[in-house]
């Protein structure tokens, strides 16, 4: 469907408006039924503990590394931590 | 053989913090000599921030909403080699970039911060400056890819990247947001009743059969 067609059924003639809210629905649909789904590898790179969720991230499904619990080179989902391990980061950022 | 690791996460603001459990250190089970310091009532020291760098090694698996579409995968730059601030714009940096005026919209892929979409503001072949806001250090970073034949959702031709039974429910969506700007709140509601009935009704259409349950990952053996 195009934006021009959902102004029509909808009786908008707003265009920058109408774009707004169809953002803002795109939006919620991807927080409750996650319609578009893709992943994103990151290299882990020693003593940085933070890294930065993809810039267009609006849910995160799953975490996975690789070698995690395994010693084939596969990804594996990890584990969320209760509380935050008492050893610092070096990097503190 | 690669050696096998154990990590875990937690979330700090916007970032993922990712530790990983120091088997030489702390659990007893290799030849490793611990120091008193690492040993905690519950080996607690021993989760830390990772200890080797893997190429590759986080794999996030999201959401995202669909406000562009790449129109040619083909259309790509891997010569980009880093990132920079530039009157409090991100800009990144390479050589032999292309400076067609075509380009409005990049798409970046492979970097450990910027993946996503970004608006043109200036084209150069050594860098290219864009509308997102940035304010640090010069960064070098390998393995960036920016998707160049971009089409953003910004005008009425535009096609919504939506099924054709989901855009139905974005239109109860955005039915529901006039009915909410009017102080329709009855139709507020009912649009909005609507719209979540169509993505339940699209979620559970693509269930089929019986189901199995599959012990998790952390799950007691």
């Amino acid at each position: 469907m195009k934006v021009k067609e959902l102004m029509e059924r909808v009786g908008m003639t707003e265009t920058g408006r109408a774009i707004a809210y169809i953002k803002d629905g795109l939006d919620e649909m991807n927080m409750l039924a996650e319609t578009h789904v893709t992943t994103e590898r990151i290299d882990i790179t020693e003593d940085q503990r933070f890294y930065e969720f993809p810039n267009d991230m609006i849910k995160v499904i799953d975490i996975r590394c690789k070698n995690h619990s395994n010693g084939r080179d596969e990804y594996r989902s990890i584990p969320r931590t209760i509380s935050k391990p008492p050893t610092e980061d070096a990097d503190g950022s | 053989m690669a050696a096998r690791r154990h990590y875990a996460y937690y979330i700090r603001g916007r970032k993922l913090a990712l530790i990983e459990h120091d088997n030489v250190s702390g659990s007893g089970q290799t030849l490793g000599q611990p120091s008193l310091d690492d040993i905690g009532p519950s080996g607690a020291l021993s989760w830390k921030s990772p200890i080797a760098t893997v190429t590759d090694g986080l794999e996030i698996e999201y959401a995202y909403s669909p406000r562009y579409r790449i129109n040619d995968i083909e259309d790509k730059s891997t010569a980009l080699t880093g990132y920079d601030e530039s009157s409090g714009l991100l800009k990144f940096t390479g050589s032999g970039l292309s400076t067609d005026a075509a380009i409005t919209h990049i798409v970046i892929k492979g970097s450990a911060r910027w993946n996503g979409l970004h608006k043109i503001n200036t084209l150069n072949a050594n860098y290219w400056i864009v509308e997102t806001k940035y304010n640090g250090a010069a960064v070098t970073e390998s393995g960036i890819t920016a998707y160049t034949d971009i089409n953003t959702l910004n005008d009425e031709a535009d096609e919504i990247d939506l099924p054709e039974y989901l855009a139905k429910a974005l239109v109860y969506y955005v039915k529901a947001k006039i009915s909410e700007d009017q102080m329709d709140l009855e139709g507020k509601e009912y649009y909005m009743r609507e719209f979540r009935r169509i993505l339940e009704k699209h979620e559970s259409s693509k269930i089929w059969g019986s189901r199995v349950m599959i012990p998790g990952n952390s799950a007691i053996r």
